[in-house]
């Protein structure tokens, strides 16, 4: 390990990733189970449990493109290419759902439209995150310093399954959430949708799990070798300890717990995909070194990065304690 | 006046763009040369589909707009009763009970 200005970056970039994909994962979520939250009162609460931050989450995808394009130029010339159908769609699924928060409430006839929109814009969004995922973690083809490969590369069996896995995870997250921030029928129809929803995820974990170490030699000396093979005994160990706590909260009727063990469930499958990469920034060859920019693209960004993320973290921190607390049904501005 | 603010915003935006070429770096990187791999057929589509999610969102957008100019000020059927939280949650419908189909 070398921990160096490219090596700062790889982590800060990660970060960012980690950040959106836990915190859009849930509002995401929201937008997946919005059909089974039950009356129109019910599902205008749980839109407006997430509509104070859910742009705000999505800030940390631009920061995580926006980063990579800056400081990897190399990974994202030829990550863009290659998974340039599943992130237009994830863009035209964001656009849908992201204007379906304004508009549901402009009108009464369209109503219905709005809310297929922001249904069907959460749920594409969310599979083309996992299928882009999937994809990144099958490998890129790369020849000469871009990419090699054709324009249907993404779609393979492996990343429709980390699709359906993505979509199914974030469910869980926006599941647990509503459990945390609802009260009464909601609250309640949540906490039972919750259950299958996390069996799930942990099915799904754990395929994905056991199929990316035989897609890569490299993840399978990763993870079959020492050291790698001691992650192979703590990580499964973490993740049943996260289920544990998603299970227990749930039965129990916590009210915050099943979510943070969502969240982890989280945190530990992206520990995993990074234990699987580094240091490779783009499998199967592409190392963070190889694909940073010229050491002095990354002091410069880092010294705005550095000011700008501190600021981020804060004020996101203080809109999520103005919002704290249940969302009450009617809850909306005039 | 009112799509003045538009036209003059894109008309400085196609100025910037066509004023540029033949670099997307002026002297540096041209623009034949700075393609990406990405296939025709990919671009084609992924062209097409973007002008008709914005035609039905931008249009759904402007005649929201267009509706919300053409009513009076203050001749909405709120009032306001004390101390609202504001910033982020969505607006509450602007049609009243009163304009809802039979049966809801």
């Amino acid at each position: 390990m070398e921990f160096d200005l490219a090596f700062i970056w790889a982590g800060l970039i990660a970060f960012a990733v980690l950040t959106y994909v836990i915190l859009d994962g849930f509002d995401l979520g929201v937008g997946i189970l919005f059909p089974l939250a039950g009356s129109e009162t019910d599902r205008d609460t749980a839109m407006n449990s997430v509509a104070p931050v859910w742009d705000g989450n999505e800030t940390w995808l631009v920061l995580g493109g926006g980063g990579l394009f800056a400081v990897f130029p190399l990974a994202y010339a030829v990550v863009m290419p290659a998974l340039y159908m599943p992130i237009t769609l994830m863009l035209l699924g964001l656009v849908f759902r992201g204007v379906a928060f304004e508009f549901r409430w402009k009108t009464r006839k369209w109503k219905p439209v709005w809310d297929v929109a922001f249904v069907g814009g959460s749920v594409l969004a969310a599979l083309c995150q996992g299928i882009a995922l999937g994809a990144l973690v099958q490998g890129i083809e790369v020849a000469d310093r871009a990419y090699a490969g054709g324009w249907w590369d993404w779609l393979t069996p492996f990343s429709a399954l980390t699709g359906v896995a993505v979509v199914t995870g974030y469910a869980l997250l926006g599941a647990t959430w509503l459990v945390m921030k609802t009260e009464g029928s909601l609250q309640h129809r949540m906490r039972r949708t919750a259950w299958p929803l996390g069996l799930a995820t942990l099915g799904f974990m754990g395929l994905v799990s056991l199929a990316t170490p035989f897609l890569e030699p490299v993840y399978f000396a990763r993870w079959f070798n020492l050291p790698g093979s001691l992650f192979s005994l703590v990580m499964p160990g973490l993740v049943l300890a996260a289920a544990w706590a998603l299970f227990t909260g749930l039965s129990e009727g916590r009210e915050a717990r099943p979510f943070l063990a969502a969240l982890s469930l989280f945190v530990l499958g992206f520990v995993g995909i990074g234990i699987s990469f580094y240091p490779m920034m783009v499998p199967p060859e592409m190392t963070i070194w190889q694909a940073a920019a010229p050491r002095s693209s990354l002091a410069f960004a880092l010294v705005g990065a550095l000011i700008l993320v501190p600021i981020i973290l804060a004020y996101t921190g203080y809109a999520y304690w103005v919002f704290r607390g249940k969302v009450r049904p009617g809850d909306g501005y005039h | 006046m009112g799509p003045s603010g538009f036209i003059a915003v894109l008309a400085g935006w196609v100025t910037t763009e066509v004023g540029r070429q033949p670099f997307t770096v002026h002297g540096l990187l041209r623009t034949g040369d700075s393609l990406a791999p990405v296939s025709a057929p990919a671009v084609g589509a992924s062209l097409m589909a973007f002008i008709v999610v914005y035609f039905f969102v931008f249009g759904a957008g402007t005649y929201y707009i267009l509706r919300l100019m053409g009513q009076r000020p203050g001749a909405g059927p709120h009032t306001v009763d004390g101390p609202t939280r504001t910033a982020g949650i969505t607006p509450a419908p602007q049609l009243g009970r009163e304009h809802a189909t039979p049966g809801e």
